[in-house]
């Protein structure tokens, strides 16, 4: 009776050894982001229970009550490592961070890690090594002053910067992309905006022993691509594509390559380095012998290969995931013929999270497991149910099979972060991943046949074919009608239970049995669960939307966003959307503020709705004073006040933008409201004065730069 | 049960295997954690000196800034002001033009001529002459109404003379000694000697007693030979401000009490530290900080500041981790303020 009973086991545990542990890390990690545990606390927690599951295991045998609870201890104490590999990482647990000096002016001394970006105003990542003659540790964003045009620092210099250190700016806008979030998961806290002239060389190139031949050798290499290709968008994208740099690609070119699903390839990822490998593994292939000392000669080989690449390219972390990968799927095939890929995937996951636990929240972690479990998992079974008979005709299946394959659990993620969907993804895919081969190959032949006189100019004019045969396809792509499906907003909840759905549906499909199977080793009761689960699932997605549409379409409201160029205000009516906004607005600054929003709220038609005009819609009016009459409430907009003119004598709302600095500040004299909203665009130091003025008459005052949007919500 | 057992349950050379791990992690994490948080990596690279330089460099550009800012903000609201003073319909603007032009003509067409002069008779218009600013003239003028001697050393110090002017002027300083001249001398002692005797007929005062400085209200203080009603008053608020003195030294430091009086009222004075009252520092905001008169506002507002991003403070001496104070200083705090309310 006890050997027939159904196991139900989830998975086949023993077969992967590190999964589980991989599991109840990822838990204690999410536990130790959401609380903020002391650094003493989980360093405790975490060496108690150590010590006391060595000796608990250490005295029982046998399946007992004792070794379940055992197991249970060993489970709990990896959830607390956990805790304390994230708490280590926050910076206010640290006694060397130099977050400990803020607030004041200090003289900061950092070395350059990351190559200069130039766009408004030149920034570099520090890393910093001393502040005020303390020794201190930590990255810092450092942000160049605009007057100071020419910066000429490399990576690797010391350099010394004074300024006052402060925390990165909060993205205060609903639902829209926090850029200091981002930072935070790039162990980034805090920025300094350098003053004029108030930065200084102190020592010149300071890079470690691998890492300055690895800058070398990309700056000679981005110098040849330079002398060869004379085609902005050529370089940008060989650049990208062979050495990791990025600085060159155009908005242009990146868009194009975004909203036809290729961006994976401008970003040097797992790809790239399996193409190396691809490559060099296929050059070793022609040593025809399997003497052992050959297979470690490969191994090694293969091994300097990837990580010298991964140095070149300047190690990112989507590069460092890839390597340690590649190498340990190096290992497992020199080792043990066949080794399991999963077991592959969770080994590598949980060495880079042991690393840094922050890896866990960046997107491109998320995507590339992503990718990597559902092609692993989806592949083998595309490409079973069509058999190409010709070979040219197998190997193009094998692709399109790949690039559905890994969209399958990648969709509803990609949806998540970026609200479209490249609808041609299979072409634009198989294209990409066959080009980029040849890109790869080609570029690496163009940098070691550089200076061969005559061959070195023909590989570098077949280069420039392929490279502009490979744009083309991209911008065709983007040509076709419906290339992307846009403006797709699910909440994070949505998300989940999408993908408890597919996880479910795939599990059920992996229980399917024979009847003669069924005899055997009967499994139904993991198939009633896995129904539940998939039904409780469905519940919930249908359940989420309804809320949803509820707070979206269901709720009239007025918000006024959070954005220093000008003022944005949106007033959602059922399916449409009015605007009013300053006159010189930059749309591209729009999408940190307000698209996601508009996205969230679902909105179809939309108006720019312009003071000063007479106008009615559905629930507001606007008359040709520059106010507006909303929910019964009187809104004043500075904005449109003549000074010459009479301007209205009483308000609800009176709303401040930079466009009202010329009004004088005992404007409140003449005028009397009910509130005072100031927009973010007028600067600290006048909002305070408004402040105190709106304090003397005791009239409330709401600073959207402080205090976050302005949100009314009506029934 | 049975889904625990098999899902978490883990044979016996399974948790060999999981207890490695838990070693490794553990070795991992310790080195880890000496690296993020204890190892201090040499610096033997870059050149120290070079780094002190700098440090003095940055300091004095500094204090340039923010002089530079603050000129700024004052040439920002003076124009704010012409701005809304325009608004009101008066077309000032002509007249402030002609004047800004005045000026600059004055500017352009100054020369100077020099001769020799003595600081302590010279007037203000020959000092004009002489390319001495206005505003240093009047100031040369109050000094010497006040009764103070003008050397060439003197000069220096005074506000508004640059140093290109005082160069230019030394040479030609000529002071001649003067006999100090005796007049209104016999008003004075007259003066003096009527209020004594008024101030005999008046007051007779009590034979002052030793007290207690922390407990003592006014009218004991006020027992004290050269204390009334004002220094009394004062005294006390600065005590209430203060929260209590640990030395008796301090009532010096109250604003207005003279050396002299204080060296008279000492020897009455006695202390108890244990009167003074502690007062929680993780419930003061920035305002109340400040109205502590060791505590100016801009070390309130850090210690606000630091408070708001680390969280309370556990114990005062989370205090040492502020750079910009001094060890000292936060050992006087320490006996004013406190974690805990008391």
């Amino acid at each position: 009776m006890k050997n027939n009973r159904e196991k139900i086991s989830l998975l086949n545990w023993p077969k992967f050894p590190l999964l589980r542990v991989l599991l109840f890390f990822i838990i204690g990690i999410l536990i130790g982001n959401t609380y903020n545990l002391s650094c003493r606390t989980s360093l405790s927690f975490a060496g108690v229970l150590t010590v006391f599951t060595i000796i608990c295991n250490h005295y029982v045998s046998g399946k007992r009550l004792l070794a379940n609870v055992v197991s249970l201890l060993i489970f709990l104490t990896i959830v607390a490592y956990g805790i304390l590999a994230i708490c280590i990482q926050k910076p206010q647990n640290q006694p060397l961070h130099y977050s400990h000096h803020i607030p004041g002016e200090y003289m900061i001394v950092g070395r350059i890690i990351e190559d200069l970006k130039k766009s408004k105003s030149v920034s570099t990542l520090l890393d910093v090594i001393q502040v005020d003659g303390k020794i201190s540790k930590g990255k810092l964003l450092l942000y160049f002053n605009k007057k100071d045009s020419i910066i000429e620092y490399t990576v690797g210099d010391i350099i010394a910067v004074d300024g006052r250190i402060i925390p990165t700016f909060k993205n205060k806008n609903p639902k829209s992309f926090d850029y200091s979030r981002y930072l935070k998961y790039n162990k980034i806290e805090y920025q300094i905006f350098v003053p004029h002239q108030a930065h200084i060389l102190i020592k010149n190139r300071t890079l470690n022993f691998p890492y300055n031949y690895a800058y070398d050798i990309r700056k000679w290499a981005l110098g040849v691509f330079q002398r060869r290709l004379s085609d902005e968008q050529h370089l940008a994208t060989a650049s990208a594509m062979v050495l990791g740099y990025r600085e060159t690609i155009s908005k242009e070119l990146y868009a194009a390559f975004s909203e036809t699903g290729a961006v994976h390839i401008l970003a040097v990822s797992g790809l790239h380095v399996g193409i190396i490998c691809l490559i060099f593994s296929l050059l070793l292939g022609l040593i025809k012998s399997d003497t052992k000392k050959v297979k470690w000669f490969k191994l090694l080989v293969l091994l300097m290969v990837t990580w010298s690449y991964t140095l070149i390219t300047g190690a990112t972390p989507a590069v460092l995931r890839a390597a340690l990968m590649f190498s340990f799927f190096l290992f497992g095939t020199f080792f043990r013929d066949g080794s399991n890929t999963y077991s592959l995937l969770a080994t590598s996951a949980l060495v880079l999270l042991i690393f840094n636990p922050y890896y866990l929240f960046h997107a491109g972690f998320q995507f590339s497991y992503l990718a990597l479990i559902s092609i692993v998992y989806f592949q083998p079974k595309i490409s079973n149910i069509y058999n190409a008979k010709s070979k040219v005709g197998h190997k193009l299946w094998t692709l399109v099979s790949v690039s559905f394959a890994a969209q399958i659990l990648v969709f509803p993620i990609s949806i998540f972060y970026f609200h479209k969907f490249p609808t041609y993804f299979i072409l634009s895919g198989v294209a990409s991943v066959f080009l980029a081969t040849f890109i790869l190959g080609l570029g690496l032949l163009l940098l070691i046949f550089d200076q061969v006189p005559v061959l070195g100019d023909i590989i570098a004019c077949v280069y420039q074919y392929l490279l502009d045969v490979f744009i083309g396809i991209v911008y065709g792509i983007k040509l076709l009608p419906f290339h992307s499906i846009d403006g797709v907003w699910i909440s994070l909840g949505s998300m989940i239970w999408i993908y408890i759905i597919i996880v479910s549906v795939m599990y059920l499909v992996s229980l399917a049995q024979t009847k003669m199977e069924e005899t055997i080793k009967p499994n139904y009761i993991k198939r009633r669960a896995s129904h539940i689960i998939l039904t409780i699932a469905l519940v919930g997605l249908v359940y989420n939307n309804i809320i949803k549409t509820q707070q979206t379409i269901g709720n009239n409201q007025l918000i006024m966003y959070d954005y220093n160029g000008g003022s944005i205000i949106d007033i959602f009516n059922g399916k449409s959307r009015y605007t009013i906004q300053s006159d010189n607005i930059d749309s591209n600054k729009v999408k940190f503020t307000a698209s996601d929003y508009r996205l969230f709220m679902g909105s179809n038609k939309n108006d720019i709705i312009e003071l000063n005009k007479k106008s009615n819609k559905g629930n507001f009016c606007t008359d040709q004073n520059g106010q507006l009459l909303y929910n019964g409430a009187k809104f004043l907009f500075a904005s449109a006040i003549k000074m010459q003119d009479s301007f209205p004598q009483n308000s609800d709302v009176l709303v401040l933008s930079h466009q009202t600095e010329i009004l004088p500040y005992s404007f409140l004299d003449y005028h009397t409201t009910g509130k005072v909203i100031i927009d973010s665009s007028i600067s600290y130091a006048n909002a305070n004065k408004w402040k105190k003025e709106c304090n003397k008459r005791s009239v409330p005052v709401h600073y959207i730069r402080e205090d976050g949007v302005y949100l009314l919500l009506t029934e | 049960m049975s889904w625990y057992r098999d899902n978490i349950y883990l044979r016996k050379e399974d948790r060999v295997h999981h207890v490695n791990i838990l070693i490794i992690l553990c070795l991992f994490f310790i080195i880890k954690i000496y690296l993020l948080f204890f190892y201090e990596p040499n610096l033997t690279k870059v050149d120290q000196g070079l780094l002190e330089e700098t440090k003095k460099v940055f300091v004095i550009e500094r204090d340039t800034r923010k002089s530079k800012k603050y000129n700024k903000q004052k040439s920002f609201t003076s124009s704010n002001k012409y701005k809304t003073e325009y608004q009101k319909g008066n077309s000032n603007q002509k007249s402030w033009e002609k004047k800004n032009t005045q000026k600059q003509k004055v500017k352009k067409t100054q020369t100077y001529s020099l001769f020799q002069f003595d600081p302590n008779k010279i007037s203000q218009d020959s000092m004009l002459l002489l390319g001495i600013s206005k505003y240093a003239a009047s100031n040369i003028l109050k000094y010497r109404a006040k009764g103070g001697k003008l050397t060439a050393e003197k000069l220096k110090s005074i506000y508004g003379i640059d140093e290109v002017t005082i160069n230019r002027i030394t040479p030609y300083i000529d002071i001649k000694k003067n006999k100090p001249t005796k007049t209104y001398t016999n008003n004075s002692e007259t003066n003096k000697q009527y209020q004594q005797k008024k101030y005999k007929n008046k007051y007779t005062r009590k034979t002052p007693s030793i007290i207690e400085i922390n407990t003592a209200d006014t009218t004991v203080w006020k027992s004290l030979p050269g204390i009334g009603k004002t220094y009394s008053k004062m005294i006390v608020n600065f005590r209430s401000k203060l929260g209590g003195f640990f030395h008796v030294d301090q009532v010096s430091e109250c604003y207005g009490i003279p050396d002299s009086v204080f060296v008279k009222i000492k020897p009455f004075l006695v202390i108890d530290t244990s009167k003074i009252k502690k007062r929680n520092i993780n419930e003061m905001n920035s305002d109340a900080l400040k109205s502590h008169p060791y505590v100016n506002w801009r070390k309130a507002n850090h210690i606000v500041k630091y408070r708001d991003m680390h969280g309370n403070y556990a114990t005062m001496n989370d205090l040492y981790k502020l750079h910009g104070l001094s060890k000292k200083y936060i050992d006087t705090l320490k006996i004013y303020f406190d974690v805990n309310e008391k």
